[in-house]
């Protein structure tokens, strides 16, 4: 740099130019991370408090996978809920048929009929799982709701097989008496009971849970302002100081002086 | 090596402490030396400074100007504090220009100034747009 001299009014101000290089620095990072406060030199309180908010953030975030999940599996229950209620239905129906004739060979048909359709309600009960947690089939869902684990909601699970919470057992001598009918309605018609309560358990654990998710949704976001504002370059909020500094500097002698220094200038030949 | 400037007709430009127009015709001069040249469009006058950065691009331009720049040394850093309090972010900007300065590149640094009113701008008119950019940035976020 040996070919750059330097005049005295200029040297004069290089240590305060200098001086401003190190602002100069700072403001590069800031602008390459889109952050007013970077580390806990630049402003401990800001910095921590911010850092806390967007670990707290980022904690939520993964819960919120968790209950998203746990809300796939409480949705993926109850469609298995919705399809058993229709196989039971179905199974009313064969019973009601079977009330309608005397005939002891179509009731043994219908009876067969009635109990093939049993362990459909099986199989459907054991593929109601969702990410190996099946509520049908005795698994029941924990759904973590806040970063420390000491808020936690428990979906209690069934067990949706004919012979388990069901209750429906298989046709009992072919349904040749009156009373062998009356039987599986009776069967049937708990099952259907049991299956609604059990769909409104289910569907007020989902709402708790999405009230859950949707809080949690809110708090990340209330958190991630927090950290924003706190370190976040504002560049509306900087406009707004421009133009205010104009005003500002409107009402100053630093204009005055300035365009008093104008005046003394080849400028003034401009005007 | 001497500077190129081509001249519409009836154009002027400063050329040290003086102002040259041009006559009836287009004119194409060479100048060498070191003395300030600036064009018609370059040169901002004190009733067109109304705005922070046109300010500090003024005080330049006067420094480059003036035979004495240290007259004018203390009002740009008035200046370019305030604008540096409003603004941080323009730091990069006022960075180049003061820079410039420092090196005796009086004209490299009306260049920077000039990008700095134009940076200026952008920030103000962001402000009096009113539409909140950070708010539509977070709503449109994903939740993690």
């Amino acid at each position: 740099m040996s070919d750059i001299v330097l005049s005295p009014g200029v040297r004069s101000n290089l240590l305060q130019l200098q001086q401003t290089s190190e602002l100069i620095t700072r403001t590069q990072t800031r602008l390459a991370t889109g952050k007013k406060v970077n580390s806990a030199l630049d402003n401990p309180i800001n910095f921590f408090t911010a850092q806390g908010l967007s670990v707290r953030a980022n904690d939520l975030g993964s819960l919120l996978d968790a209950m998203a999940m746990g809300i796939d599996t409480i949705q993926a229950a109850n469609n298995g809920i919705t399809a058993i209620t229709k196989l039971v239905q179905s199974a009313q129906a064969l019973v009601s048929q079977a009330n309608q004739t005397a005939d002891t060979n179509v009731r043994a048909t219908l009876a067969s009929q009635f109990d093939a359709l049993l362990p459909q309600i099986d199989q459907l009960a054991s593929d109601s799982g969702f990410n190996g947690i099946n509520l049908l089939a005795g698994n029941d869902l924990t759904i973590t709701m806040n970063e420390d684990g000491s808020s936690t909601v428990v979906v209690s699970s069934f067990s949706d097989t004919a012979n388990g919470d069901l209750g429906i057992n298989t046709s009992a001598n072919n349904w040749a008496t009156g009373a062998d009918i009356a039987a599986a309605s009776t069967q049937l018609t708990a099952a259907l009971t049991t299956l609604r309560s059990q769909a409104q358990a289910l569907s007020s654990n989902l709402s708790t849970v999405q009230i859950r998710e949707n809080f949690t949704k809110a708090m990340i976001n209330t958190l991630n302002n927090g950290a924003d504002s706190l370190t976040l370059a504002d560049s509306n909020e900087e406009g707004a100081n421009l133009l205010a500094l104009q005003t500002r500097q409107q009402l100053s002698t630093t204009a005055l002086s300035l365009a008093a220094q104008a005046d003394q200038n080849v400028l003034r030949l401009f005007q | 090596m001497g500077l190129k400037v081509e001249l519409k007709p009836g154009e002027r430009f400063i050329l040290g402490e003086c102002i040259v127009t041009n006559g009836d015709q287009r004119t194409r001069l060479l100048i060498e030396g070191d003395t300030p040249i600036l064009r018609e469009k370059d040169i901002m006058t004190a009733a067109q400074a109304n705005t922070p950065a046109k300010r500090i691009y003024l005080a330049v331009q006067l420094m480059y100007t003036s035979r004495d720049p240290r007259l004018h040394h203390e009002t740009y850093f008035i200046l370019m504090r305030d604008l540096v309090q409003a603004a941080p972010s323009a730091w990069p900007h006022i960075a180049a220009v003061s820079n410039h300065i420092l090196a005796g590149e009086m004209y490299k640094a009306l260049k920077c100034a000039k990008a700095l009113i134009a940076y200026e701008k952008e920030l103000v008119e962001h402000a009096t747009r009113g539409t909140n950019l950070r708010r539509g940035r977070q709503t449109n976020r994903k939740s993690a």
